[in-house]
């Protein structure tokens, strides 16, 4: 029996006990990971004001889920399928419905996510299952999770930062970015789809309804503290990756469920910075400043 | 109606070449012909001013001639030797009032973007990419704001950065929507001396603008629009109290004041 480190005795011992479960290992890299790229992303789901439609591809994903969960195939692929499905749907609707864009996306995930608890309720563990993937549950991550959760985040983090500055110009200034000449529909759609291809790989450590929260709140956090995108992003993954972890702990040694134990520190940390954080921006700053 | 600009002894020497020739233009938002038989040239080097009342297509037309919007018709042409390697004819200032203050970028950021689409994706802004940069921030006498945020300049400094990063897309032809418009009179000096400097230089320049007075005194050529082109010319002979009535479909007087043009609105509704 390997030593394990008494929680109670020391700081050290506190960090250091639940590694020594192997489940405990993979949970503590599962969320990290994922609070990781959620914060990448993040940045233009704040920006851009996605939030709505990142919850609303987590919803659809589960579409996917539940048939394959009937038909035996790979939930991941299956989720992506329908996220990315949604992602295009999505897409295609704001580039040309005459129906509000809120409106049309409301309808689309609410379907799906319906579709998907249908055909999941034939399914003999019903409840559990459902549970599991609306709130996830990081600590049943597999080794195999694992490999999917680092391709597809590096697929995610590695095309925003490949296409750093295009996203960047379309998302700051679409009518300059396409007088440029700048393929603006192309990157709006790409974002989405890396988006759906996000709350796939978020599905398993915190579920298809708190994905949304991990999305938001580090890049917003990350907003009060920075004036430039990349550090608004390096920041808001420190922070996810801080959050990750304390809230894994406490779940750990609170007996909570550990993505909402995430979820919640993360909101909290936004709401302290909400008081605390300096004013670098916006009419406050104009006035301190002065006219020139 | 077309004025021929025959009060310029500039053409009478060397008749310049054109820049942009429009034919015919016809385009529109869903259904409604915002542009109907749109016909002008810009001389080469020109400073040309592009009036018209709101609504009358500026923005259509900035929107048309850079590929943003289906042509329902007509022509479009830019010089010979203006379509270098492949690049881009045209540099673009648009409205400013869309612009999110809040959002995390600075100064040097913003002008870095006109040199994006010529970079290519993927590719990041080289050495070379940021000495054009603080080039066209040191042009519009922004020089020491590379580092500010956004948010932390007056309106009139925003329209300077926003017109530093169309110069940094070195085109031949800028088109510039409004970039003095709302703006306090020391940026609006700054930004006309830098358009006087590179009309001088060869770089062929269209704006759209509301001030007649401007108009009058620091452009060398005028399109009046009103979904057609009511007169093209030098100002001197563009803006007479006919043209402008028939642009602006109102009741003007012009008045003259030490050289300074002044448009007086005697015949609005409004």
């Amino acid at each position: 029996m390997p030593w394990i480190p008494d929680p109670m005795t020391s700081a050290l011992g506190w960090l250091l006990a639940p590694l020594a479960f192997d489940f405990m290992r993979r949970a503590v890299l599962a969320s990290v990971l994922v609070g990781a790229v959620c914060a990448v992303i993040g940045a233009f789901v704040v920006l851009k004001g996605l939030a709505f439609i990142g919850d609303a591809l987590a919803h659809a994903s589960f579409a996917g889920v539940a048939v394959a969960l009937i038909a035996r195939g790979n939930v991941y692929l299956g989720g992506a399928l329908a996220a990315v499905f949604a992602a295009l749907a999505i897409a295609f609707i704001g580039q040309r419905a005459r129906v509000r864009a809120d409106t049309a996306i409301g309808i689309v995930f609410v379907a799906m996510l319906a579709f998907g608890v249908l055909v999941m309720s034939r399914l003999r563990n019903y409840s559990a299952s459902v549970f599991e993937f609306l709130f996830g549950n990081v600590l049943a991550v597999s080794a195999d999770d694992l490999v999917l959760i680092v391709l597809g985040g590096a697929l995610v983090v590695g095309t925003i930062v490949l296409l750093y500055k295009e996203f960047l110009f379309v998302t700051f200034d679409p009518v300059m970015a396409a007088g440029a000449g700048i393929p603006v529909a192309v990157y709006d759609t790409l974002l989405l789809v890396l988006l759906a291809l996000t709350t796939t790989v978020a599905m398993r450590a915190l579920g298809i309804i708190l994905v949304a929260a991990m999305l938001v709140t580090p890049a917003a956090t990350a907003f009060l503290y920075t004036r430039r995108l990349h550090h608004l992003m390096l920041l808001a993954v420190a922070i996810a990756v801080g959050c990750s972890i304390l809230g894994l702990y406490l779940s750990f040694y609170g007996n909570f469920a550990s993505g909402a134990s995430i979820v919640l520190v993360s909101v909290l940390v936004f709401l302290g910075s909400l008081a605390v954080a300096p004013r670098l921006r916006g009419r406050a700053a104009v006035a301190a400043l002065g006219r020139h | 109606m077309s004025v021929d600009p025959l009060g310029d002894p500039r053409r009478l020497l060397a008749p310049r070449p054109i820049a942009l020739r429009v034919r015919d233009l016809r385009a529109g938002y869903r259904g409604v012909l915002a542009l109907d038989g749109v016909s002008f040239d810009l001389p080469a080097g020109s400073l040309t001013a592009l009036i018209g009342p709101n609504g009358a297509g500026k923005s259509t037309l900035f929107q048309a001639l850079l590929g943003l919007l289906p042509l329902r018709g007509g022509q479009i042409e830019v010089g010979a030797g203006y379509l270098r390697g492949g690049a881009r004819p045209f540099g673009y200032l648009p409205q400013s009032s869309a612009l999110d203050l809040d959002f995390p970028v600075t100064v040097r950021d913003v002008v870095a973007m006109g040199r994006y689409a010529r970079l290519g994706p993927v590719r990041r802004p080289t050495a070379h990419d940021w000495a054009v940069v603080d080039a066209c921030l040191r042009q519009v006498g922004l020089a020491e704001f590379g580092e500010r945020h956004i948010s932390e300049l007056s309106g009139g400094q925003r329209q300077r950065v926003l017109l530093a990063r169309a110069l940094a897309q070195e085109a031949p032809i800028l088109l510039l929507d409004e970039p003095v418009s709302g703006v306090d009179t020391l940026s609006q000096q700054a930004v006309m001396a830098v358009l006087a400097e590179l009309a001088a230089r060869g770089t062929t320049i269209l704006m759209a603008t509301h001030d007649l007075a401007l108009v009058s005194q620091r452009f060398d050529h005028v399109v009046c629009l009103n979904r057609r082109v009511i007169a093209q010319g030098p100002p001197e002979a563009v803006l007479t109290e006919s043209v402008l009535n028939q642009t602006y479909h109102t009741r003007m007087v012009l008045v003259r004041v030490e050289g300074k043009l002044y448009a007086l609105d005697t015949g609005s509704d409004d």
